[in-house]
């Protein structure tokens, strides 16, 4: 009787070591991933950019025009482990005959891991003989 | 203290603008959560990695993807990207879409494909 309940409380124990050992980020490469991470020593593990314009012609006949752009990249022989790259725009062309142009870059590198891009816009000609035009362009390098 | 401005509030009402919102309409699209709009007789074009999107307000709308657009880059939005898959058709390298809503009338136009249909 107490054997069996030795071996329960063994088994109860044991169990959440296995999912331990079995979680976790799942690799296509590993040896490839190792090896990046391996010579990415002294370089930044993460890089992250935002880039965001509000650009906007609100009287009769203006014209307004942006352009932003960011270009960030690691060190020669730098690859960040987790690259994030955020583009969002907001482009209104609102008085009688406007003109608004917005344009918006972002270069950045691949992540080891991971690579996260998000583009986000609105463009919005509202004056009557408006001109609303907007370029959004998230790139991600190799 | 509400009430000492109260006085000044409500004097103060007479002296704002009370015209009515105006009522023009204006057309949208969304793509992959990017909004572009246009009020009657404006026009709006919106290019978000290489896919281009063109209305006006009388509800013409053009779409084009590929190398015939302004941009094109074949190694954006991969990795986690928060965009939902396939919500516009593919772009494939050398390839290029263009698709064209006018009023009841849609174009479709590849490097070898051309279709008009009511």
């Amino acid at each position: 009787m107490f054997r069996s309940i030795l071996a329960a409380m063994a088994l109860m124990a044991a169990l959440p070591a296995a999912a331990q050992e079995t979680g976790g980020l799942r690799m296509r490469n590993q040896t490839s991933v190792l090896d990046q991470i391996e010579s990415n020593r002294g370089c930044p593990l993460s890089s992250t950019s935002v880039t965001v314009g509000i650009n906007k012609a609100t009287s009769n006949g203006s014209s307004a025009r942006q352009l932003g752009a960011t270009q960030s990249g690691g060190s020669t022989g730098c690859q960040p482990l987790v690259s994030t790259r955020v583009v969002a725009g907001v482009n209104l062309a609102l008085g009688r005959g406007s003109s608004a142009d917005q344009t918006l870059q972002s270069n950045g590198p691949r992540g080891v891991l991971a690579t996260t891009a998000y583009t986000r816009g609105a463009n919005i000609g509202y004056g009557a003989m408006s001109t609303a035009n907007q370029r959004l362009i998230n790139q991600i390098g190799r | 203290m509400f009430r000492c401005f109260l006085p000044a509030i409500l004097a103060a009402l007479p002296l704002l603008p009370i015209t009515p919102a105006s009522a023009d309409s204006m057309r949208c699209t969304s793509v992959n959560g990017n909004v572009n709009c246009a009020g009657s007789d404006a026009m709006s074009c919106q290019t978000v990695n290489g896919r281009r999107v063109c209305i006006s307000g009388h509800g013409d709308v053009v779409q084009s993807f590929g190398p015939g657009s302004t941009y094109s880059d074949p190694g954006d939005d991969e990795g986690l990207d928060d965009e939902p898959p396939a919500a516009t058709p593919k772009r494939t390298p050398g390839r290029s879409l263009f698709l064209q809503r006018d009023g009841a009338r849609l174009h479709l136009r590849t490097d070898r494909l051309s279709i008009d249909r009511d």
